[in-house]
């Protein structure tokens, strides 16, 4: 289960300064945190919202810079921009994911084109014109993504679809549509998985609780990879445990690494 | 007085076939229904507000108690005389063209509803002129527009130049939300309004219309 490091993101607003402010310490402390904490793969968003959209090209390339030299881990490109996104794989170089292609607009062919180019995993939200309510609706987005990929030669092992978690607080069916989602996915043959995690808990109190928990059930479907908070020691602590559990932790190794690292509670 | 004080709490704990009951005790009482609203109704979703501010209660029960208050609403609006409304402002609202980000926006259709207000929400990935249709077909006191992409910010622009082209700007408030966008963003483009979050919209709104 890889475990991409959400952190640096420009809308939380220290990010956001720090990108504004070119506070390169702040960003690669974050980074560093993030890979000491067990991340595989460290976001980058940059959206701050306050230059044009060269503006942000030069946010991208300053903040993947910065984080290069401060970790030896890959980095995931979080943008819809199309010139913020080439800029960074050009940083960044192959093997580098784009976080995210959706089937919205004009986006899906040309950010396609460049995982190709970059051999880049990608993360694929079934989406269009707003998310589908249903478990098929999701899944017909999910095959008109493949489709798209298909075509334009784009290997399927690269493409992580993510079956959407919506809060609970607002539906209580929503986790159960995301986990049937989630193990229709699996069944279509070659694709990854991965899920952003925390929007499942929003508006609740004690979040690590019910991410955690969600966490392990996505897991036990066979739930490739987690764009979450690398530094919450429960969701951690389940992806440790859960590799354990379900037999993908080689002698209990990665558990009892992560023991001594402190980062397991 | 003791009835509407049992009104309140029940909008409170979201008991809606408790509010549904009381509202037609006092009916049936003779109330006015203006009256039953302000006493009984929206004293009980003021406290919501201002427990859910505090966190000391979370959105699935301030969903319960809005549901139960629009119940209650929903069966004094017949007896409402005229020039007089069951809310304190109307607010339209919606996520702007080419993004689905619904979350933020709904959180302030919650809290805004939950304040008194009449909220229309337009959705998301909502066209320039859906919002200006909806401008002159509601006359709303305000206009709210979210965003949460960078890429969908300049769309907060076409719908003020939009309302400007068709003389409505005057008319109507527009406040601007979502996480990339801020005041100096607000404030260039020539909205009225900015809030940071949920809170802060309805402080401001408030503002608007008293």
């Amino acid at each position: 289960m890889l475990v991409i490091g959400e952190l640096i993101n420009a809308s939380g607003k220290k990010v956001k300064n720090a990108i504004i402010n070119r506070d390169s310490d702040f960003i690669a402390g974050l980074a560093k945190k993030q890979e000491d904490a067990g991340a595989d793969y460290i976001d980058v968003n940059v959206a701050t919202g306050s230059g044009d959209q060269a503006g942000e090209v030069d946010d991208m390339k300053w903040a993947v810079n910065v984080i290069k030299e401060a970790v030896d881990k890959p980095m995931a490109i979080d943008t819809t921009d199309y010139n913020s996104l080439e800029a960074g794989l050009e940083c960044c170089g192959e093997g580098t994911f784009i976080n995210s292609v959706s089937a919205e607009g004009e986006r899906l062919d040309s950010f396609l084109e460049l995982a190709k180019k970059y051999s880049s995993p990608v993360v694929a939200l079934p989406i269009r014109e707003g998310i589908p309510e249903t478990v098929e609706g999701r899944l017909e987005v999910c095959k008109e993504i493949i489709n798209r990929a298909d075509t334009l030669g784009v290997q399927r092992e690269s493409l992580y679809f993510d079956p959407l978690a919506l809060p609970v607080s607002v539906d209580s069916n929503n986790a159960r549509i995301t986990l049937d989602t989630l193990k229709k996915i699996k069944e279509y043959n070659g694709v990854k998985s991965t899920i952003g995690l925390s929007n499942i808990s929003y508006g609740l109190p004690q979040r690590e609780l019910i991410n955690s928990s969600f966490l392990l059930f996505a897991m036990q479907l066979g739930l490739d990879s987690a764009i979450m908070n690398p530094m919450a020691k429960g969701a951690m602590a389940a992806v440790k445990s859960g590799n354990v559990l379900l037999g993908k932790d080689y002698m209990c190794a990665g558990y009892l690494k992560a023991y001594r690292a402190g980062i397991l509670g | 007085m003791e009835s509407y004080k049992n009104l309140a709490e029940a909008v409170e704990n979201g008991e809606e076939e408790e509010v549904k009951k009381l509202v037609q005790q006092a009916l049936e009482n003779g109330d006015v229904a203006l009256q039953i609203i302000d006493q009984g109704l929206m004293k009980g979703m003021e406290v919501v507000g201002e427990k859910f501010g505090k966190g000391d209660m979370f959105i699935p029960e301030v969903m319960i108690s809005a549901l139960s208050l629009q119940s209650g609403i929903k069966m004094l609006k017949p007896y409402l005389e005229e020039g007089q409304r069951s809310h304190i402002g109307k607010v339209v609202i919606g996520t702007v063209a080419g993004d689905i980000h619904d979350l933020g926006k709904n959180l302030v259709k919650m809290m805004l509803t939950a304040n008194g207000f009449e909220v229309i929400d337009l959705g998301t990935d909502t066209p320039v002129e859906d919002f200006v249709k909806a401008v002159e077909e509601h006359s709303p006191e305000v206009l709210g527009l979210s965003a949460l992409l960078t890429t969908t910010m300049p769309e907060m622009n076409k719908v003020l130049d939009a309302l400007k082209e068709k003389g409505l700007k005057d008319q109507v408030k527009v406040i601007l939300g979502g996480a990339p966008v801020n005041q100096d963003f607000a404030q260039k483009i020539g909205a009225d309004l900015y809030a940071e979050d949920a809170l802060e919209a309805v402080k401001v709104l408030k503002e608007q219309v008293n």
